[in-house]
């Protein structure tokens, strides 16, 4: 992770010197001020895999104890073929007749509410009940140098 | 160990009813890939169709099999739904199917923003195509769609191809935020990122480009729309807009988009050359370098795309920036090479797909090292060459890759292999097809042959070899019949593939075939960047001293 | 990888959350949205002789100023929410929540009323365009945050950010980022053509 982080920061360095070297020799004077927002988008990215690692440095030096996080599970919700039919919406209404704009905007708020009842559901019920564990790892999981298969 | 499973998988005991419900409300990102691929076919299909209608007008001079408004229709919705509604998606439905197997997790991080990934896409798909059949048809502005003709031209069409890439663009931003997530999340213990299959090294940096470059055609896209329909000036020189700040917005979305197109089909070909070689992939750092380099360096050379237009002052920086592109891309080809080299290589239809992705991907590249000097582009910019090239990249490049993983994965999603003798028909058609269809153009593109014109004199003498390319693509028809045939007689037999029919070195190929709903019941250690391998070594080294009591190494 | 690399790699992945991370990248998406219509606008102003173009006037300054007085509120509000939220205290994180809901409605509100009797359209000239569209996309961001925020009241009112504090600081990010472009709005086309009335 930390090398994430860092290829991160290398990737927000190089597009700040393409930024500068566009801006010292192009005419699209937007190139410029496009690739600033890609660095500093890159970097904040970065900074937040380093901030977490960082983190994790403290605490394993603190000793403190490691939370599994709780990942719920996401069952089978029509929700996402909703709000893809209220872009259908967008697309009949222009095509046909603004009525439909107004039918698909509801469609979209009622995917919305109904999304964010099966979010919630699925916290409460993660809550209430264990976390998956995840597969169980295999007969020998002692971690070894690499084979040096790179 | 996961067990083989050597029985007939159990039938289905869902009702007709329930079973169409249950894809339509999924969430498993095995289901959800599946139906990615399934929907890039059928795209593939209609673009296909249409790209035939084309070579077929163009098969003789003066040729008057389709109007010339119907031919410009044609060649910018082929262009434009095999670039999103196809290309892409078949490298996210490979992406969604195998990068959570891959990395041992349970599914990726938003299974339902996945879903809405999916969703959406065939109704921005279908939203493109439909311009047909609307009043003024399809959008003809090419898939590019250069204003001010697309935002001059009467119809509903033009905007349908707006709103329909809209809708694609919010799709394939989702599915990146999904996979950057999942692959910096979700990885089983003991898989660090340098330990990760390169398939989904080759999918994280595709999703970062998406992050970074889509959003700015979505800008585009509604300057685009507001300009054909709010009477906003974005484009109009008459009021204060220009035409370069569409050519400019496009662009820089633009070559990292070919990118995005390319960089799955590397990671594709990357997975099935070490298996069909039983050899690692040489120089797997190498490889991650290569691709960090070429989707940051994808960022600093979108002008080499306008370098005739009179608008770039500065023609040696993008000329530069490009040629340099092409380094890390020939690491890529050293590394396949030497992969390859001193391998058992074990020439079954993966391996002669990505074989051919190999080959043609290195013709294409060539091309565009050519176009990537201003002084040739002047002369081969919107001729014929740069047809060739764009399909000997992304048909003779990503399409062979994502051939190649179809047949390589098959197994893996249905249980069953697909017929060896068909596969290597498919591939010699497709193989001959492609090549008579689009290297001809070279040629053809120095004759001078500009791109999207419908017709042509007999003068110009341009017809024998456009004869030729029409005859090759009817070749590539065949060959697509044969693998659709395939695919037919393949889904008619039972599923009995075993969990590692191939051989593999990834964790996808320590679950059952197809996976389980969790994917996983047992997940061999992670050690190496070929964990099944390793398991499968070790295995090999117990069987074989079984009265020995020595730890397994 | 060492046993410590590997457990520091897991510690890591455990101090970050699907939410968090994905809403970072979904902002940096959007960042790279607005950019797109913003580099139209900064290459349109090298380009002009005049700047704004005529037949442009400066709007009044009261209400947008205003309007980005309550913005800035709103995201000191929604820190002390996320702030709350990390202490596991549900009253805070209630009345905070509100707090910035409230605000942002503010906000929304006060941006467009601003918008109205402006002497141009988004048909005069790109500046117009630009300002017209860009006012369109913002206010539509607004309106995506009030509805974050409504749905985090409704959560938080009934105890179910009592573990999890993810979606407030999911939030924080989304918001701060709205804010981040509103200054900036703020300043490309109120305050720096300020003097060209």
């Amino acid at each position: 992770m930390k090398m994430t982080g860092r290829t991160a920061f290398g990737a927000a360095l190089f597009f700040v010197v393409a930024g500068l070297a566009y801006a010292l020799t192009g005419t699209f004077e937007g190139g410029f001020p496009l690739l600033m927002v890609a660095a500093v988008g890159v970097a904040l990215l970065g900074s937040h895999i380093v901030a977490a690692v960082r983190r994790a440095e403290r605490e394993i030096a603190a000793g403190e104890h490691d939370e599994e996080p709780i990942e719920p599970h996401v069952g089978p919700t029509i929700w996402p073929l909703g709000y893809a039919l209220s872009a259908v919406g967008l697309v009949l209404g222009f095509l046909v007749d603004r009525g439909i704009y107004v039918a698909g905007g509801l469609l979209f708020l009622a995917a919305t509410a109904g999304w964010f009842a099966d979010v919630r559901h699925q916290w409460r019920h993660a809550q209430e009940e264990p976390p998956d564990p995840g597969p169980p790892l295999g007969p020998d999981t002692t971690p070894m140098a690499d084979e040096g298969v790179t | 160990m996961t067990a083989t499973r050597d029985e007939v998988l159990p039938q289905r005991p869902v009702s007709q009813r329930g079973a169409v419900l249950e894809w339509l409300t999924t969430t498993d990102h095995k289901k959800i890939g599946a139906m990615y691929l399934v929907n890039s076919f059928l795209f593939f299909v209609i673009g296909g169709g249409l790209a035939l209608t084309m070579r077929t007008q163009l098969s003789r001079p003066n040729n008057h099999v389709v109007s010339t408004d119907f031919y410009d229709q044609a060649v910018s919705i082929h262009g434009t739904l095999m670039i999103f509604l196809v290309i892409f998606p078949f490298l996210s439905g490979f992406g969604n199917y195998f990068v959570p197997l891959q990395i041992g997790a349970l599914d990726m991080a938003f299974p339902r923003i996945n879903a809405l990934s999916f969703w959406l896409l065939p109704v921005g798909g279908f939203t493109i195509a439909s311009g047909f059949f609307v009043p003024g048809g399809a959008a003809a502005a090419g898939w590019t769609g250069y204003v001010p003709l697309s935002i001059r031209q009467p119809g509903a069409g033009q905007d349908l191809w707006a709103l329909g890439l809209l809708i694609v663009g919010v799709s394939s931003i989702l599915g990146a935020i999904n996979f950057i997530v999942t692959v910096l999340r979700m990885r089983a213990p003991g898989m660090s990122m340098l330990l990760m299959p390169i398939f989904c090294w080759a999918t994280l940096a595709t999703s970062l480009l998406v992050v970074l470059a889509t959003p700015v055609l979505t800008a585009g896209l509604m300057m685009f729309l507001s300009d054909r329909n709010f009477g906003t000036t974005f484009f109009d020189p008459a009021n204060g807009g220009a035409v370069s700040y569409w050519l400019n917005t496009f662009w820089f979305f633009g070559h990292p988009e070919v990118y995005m197109l390319i960089l799955g089909a590397w990671g594709i070909v990357s997975e099935i050359i070490p298996v069909f070689c039983s050899k690692p992939l040489y120089g797997y750092k190498g490889v991650v370098v290569a691709f960090t380099m070429i989707a940051g360096l994808s960022f600093a050379v979108w002008a080499h795309h306008m370098f005739t237009t009179g608008l770039v002052p500065n023609l040696s920086f993008f000329a530069a920036t490009t040629e340099l592109i092409s380094v890390p891309t020939g690491v890529l080809f050293f590394n396949w090479l030497a992969t390859m080299w001193g391998g058992r290589i074990r020439f079954e239809p993966p391996m002669l797909f990505a074989l051919g992705f190999v080959a043609m991907f290195l013709i294409g590249g060539i091309d565009g090292v050519w176009m990537a000097q201003p002084a040739m582009d002047y002369s081969i910019h919107d001729t014929y060459w740069v047809v060739a090239h764009i399909h000997y990249v992304l048909f003779g490049g990503t399409l062979f890759g994502i051939m190649a993983g179809l047949y390589y994965w098959f197994p893996k999603i249905t249980g069953r292999r697909l017929n060896k003798t068909l596969g290597y028909w498919h591939f010699g058609f497709q193989f001959v097809g492609f090549n008579v269809t689009f290297f001809p153009m070279h040629m053809l593109g120095l004759q001078g042959m500009p791109r999207r014109i419908a017709i042509y004199p007999e003068s110009a003498g341009w017809g024998s070899l456009n004869l030729l390319a029409t005859i090759g693509s009817y070749l590539i028809g065949v060959s697509i019949m044969i693998f659709v045939l395939n695919v037919a007689v393949t889904m008619l037999s039972p599923a009995t593939e075993p969990a590692d029919p191939w051989g593999g070195n990834s964790l996808e190929w320590a679950t059952s075939s197809p996976p389980p709903p969790h994917n996983f019941d047992e997940l061999p250690p992670i050690r190496s960047s070929r964990p099944v391998y390793d398991a499968r070594k070790a295995l090999a080294k117990v069987a074989a001293a079984p009265g020995e009591t020595g730890a397994v190494s | 990888m060492s046993e410590h690399a590997l457990a520091l790699e897991r510690r890591a992945v455990h101090e970050t959350s699907n939410a968090v991370l994905g809403m970072l990248l979904f902002v940096i998406s959007e960042a790279m949205f607005f950019m797109g219509f913003l580099a139209v606008y900064f290459t349109a102003y090298a380009n002009a002789k005049v700047w704004p173009p005529s037949g442009i006037s400066i709007p009044p300054m009261g209400l947008p100023t205003a309007a980005v007085v309550v913005l800035l509120g709103s995201v000191a509000t929604m820190t002390m929410a996320n702030r709350a939220g990390r202490l596991h205290d549900q009253r805070r994180v209630t009345v905070w929540t509100g707090a910035t809901l409230i605000l942002a409605a503010g906000f929304a509100g006060l941006l467009g009323l601003s918008y109205r009797g402006l002497g141009f359209h988004a048909s005069t000239d790109i500046y117009g365009s630009l300002f017209w569209v860009l006012a369109v996309v913002a206010i539509a961001h607004a309106i995506g945050g009030i509805v974050f925020f409504a749905l985090l009241l409704a959560q938080a009112r009934a105890g179910e950010l009592q573990l999890r504090h993810d979606p407030l600081q999911a939030a924080s990010i989304y918001w701060n980022f709205v804010a981040v472009i509103g200054v900036s709005l703020y300043v490309i086309f109120y305050l720096a053509n300020a003097g060209s009335k």
